[in-house]
């Protein structure tokens, strides 16, 4: 009850500043929320460009999202995991993980749109690059914090190689994957949208580009309204699921 | 040929900061079926490495390891492990911590769960079996370690200064449970302490170890059983050794 206090007082604040910076710069620069809000109704109920409502490219655009994250979890934990569990893997990759998180991501996303046409894979796929090194190096640090003495006690009673990466690795890196989870999913809709923005005819990115074009701030708000909202509400649920996750931390 | 565990010639050297590190050199023991036998010296002589490389954790450099008169792998004979601090997988609970080690020792599925229960109503935890280690007492949770070293049904028991962490009330009562549970089992046990007198109401016989990594005496323990923590015998046994003990060590 209190955090939803805190959330609400939060929220007030917020509404309350944006519509005070809408008093002093005017609406040209800043539309007041009452304006963003009865446009996200319209482009919601009736429609933008090409007759697709704003759900439309919100959906398509948090599909492409889920599709990121899960493959970028997926490869990202397998990465971190085999760099933990075994030696050889983790020379390997070390090596390269620097270089990696380095490439400037609008490098990626640009080169890996032009080589993949513009596709829906090139989004997919230049994300995925983007995202997985981060969350990877997070689950790697989490595997090298394994407790050495769980290892020698799974030894002593010999536990295979498998039995000991899912009943130790996985649940003491647990924390650290649903960390990146939560990590993950913040910054893959930012560089899905950047990507849409570049070159697709659907989805948020596409959006913001058509009405930027057109000097339509207001609808760009409206849209970036809808798409915080979807995404805060999916970080909150993650956040819950996760107290419920390791309730056996006590 | 001799009957019990045997380790003949054994030499573990470490890899240290300055070089290699001898822990013991041509160490001989060896544990009469049935047996509880005890090493005991100072923190940090080597008594652990002793267990660890009998049980396989830790490579010899050299030296043979028997059972039964059979030249084995260190470690590939039936041995339990309880651990100086309870070694649980704090994720998992009570009976699924059992259930680990169980499976490492390749009992079949629909065996685990009547040993579980067996196993944790002996060490009187029968209530426990869905508590996650947290919300256990550090005595009842090295009940646990107790219980899943001897549900795998071992041969050979390591312990290695299991009650060394509990305050005195609890670990005596765990001692005198472990003492009902060897009768009634008739395992080989090669148990490790830095205190005499657990050493001499615990053991048949005490194996002394200098700083050295050599075991300088040993002696029977002459009482019969059950004994008592509290016999005035016990306590001029453990008068007598600790004089022999404490002269060679300085």
């Amino acid at each position: 009850m209190r955090r939803a206090l805190r959330v609400g007082l939060t929220l007030l604040a917020f509404l309350v500043a944006w519509e005070a910076g809408a008093l002093a710069l005017g609406p040209e620069s800043l539309p007041s929320p009452r304006l963003v809000a009865a446009r996200l109704a319209e482009v919601t109920a009736t429609g933008g460009p090409r007759d697709r409502s704003a759900l439309y490219h919100l959906g398509r655009s948090l599909a492409r999202v889920a599709v990121v994250s899960v493959l970028g979890l997926a490869l990202s934990t397998a990465l971190g995991l085999a760099m933990g569990v075994d030696d050889r893997a983790e020379r390997v990759v070390a090596v390269w993980l620097p270089f990696w998180m380095t490439v400037p991501t609008l490098v990626v996303i640009l080169v890996v749109m032009v080589l993949l046409d513009f596709s829906e894979p090139a989004v997919v796929v230049g994300v995925t690059f983007v995202a997985t090194p981060f969350a990877t190096a997070n689950v790697w640090e989490g595997a090298r914090a394994v407790d050495p003495a769980l290892l020698e006690m799974a030894r002593a009673f010999d536990v295979g190689r498998w039995g000991v990466v899912r009943e130790v690795y996985l649940p003491a890196t647990l924390p650290q994957v649903v960390g990146s989870f939560r990590y993950l999913l913040g910054m893959v809709w930012k560089v899905v949208v950047l990507a849409e923005t570049f070159g697709l005819q659907a989805g948020l990115g596409a959006m913001f580009r058509f009405w930027f074009n057109q000097g339509d701030v207001t609808a760009i708000l409206a849209y970036l309204s809808l798409f915080v909202v979807v995404m805060v509400g999916l970080q909150y649920a993650l956040g819950a699921a996760s107290d419920r996750l390791f309730a056996w931390r006590g | 040929m001799t009957a019990g565990l045997e380790g003949a010639d054994l030499t573990v050297r470490f890899e240290g900061e300055d070089g290699p590190f001898t822990v013991f050199e041509g160490l001989d023991i060896h544990v009469d079926p049935g047996e509880f036998l005890t090493v005991m010296g100072p923190s940090g002589c080597g008594k652990t490495t002793v267990l660890n490389a009998l049980a396989g954790l830790v490579p010899l450099e050299r030296g043979t390891v028997r059972y039964d008169g059979e030249a084995v792998e260190p470690g590939s004979f039936s041995y339990g492990y309880v651990f100086q601090e309870p070694r649980l997988l704090d994720w998992r609970t009570v009976a699924e911590n059992l259930a680990f080690a169980l499976r490492g020792a390749g009992v079949p599925e629909p065996e685990r769960r009547p040993r579980i229960e067996e196993w944790l109503e002996r060490v009187g935890l029968g209530d426990e079996a869905d508590s996650y280690p947290r919300e256990l007492s550090g005595g009842m949770r090295q009940r646990v370690g107790v219980a899943r070293a001897l549900a795998v049904d071992p041969e050979v028991l390591f312990m290695d200064e299991p009650f060394s962490s509990l305050d005195d009330v609890t670990g005596r009562g765990l001692r005198r449970d472990l003492l009902d549970l060897w009768a009634e089992t008739g395992k080989e046990v090669l148990f490790v302490t830095h205190d005499l007198r657990e050493a001499v109401t615990l053991s048949d016989r005490v194996l002394f170890m200098g700083e050295d990594g050599a075991f300088f005496d040993g002696a029977e323990i002459p009482h019969g059983r059950p004994r008592d923590f509290d016999d005035p015998a016990l306590g001029e046994t453990e008068r007598r050794l600790g004089e022999r003990f404490f002269a060679e060590l300085g």
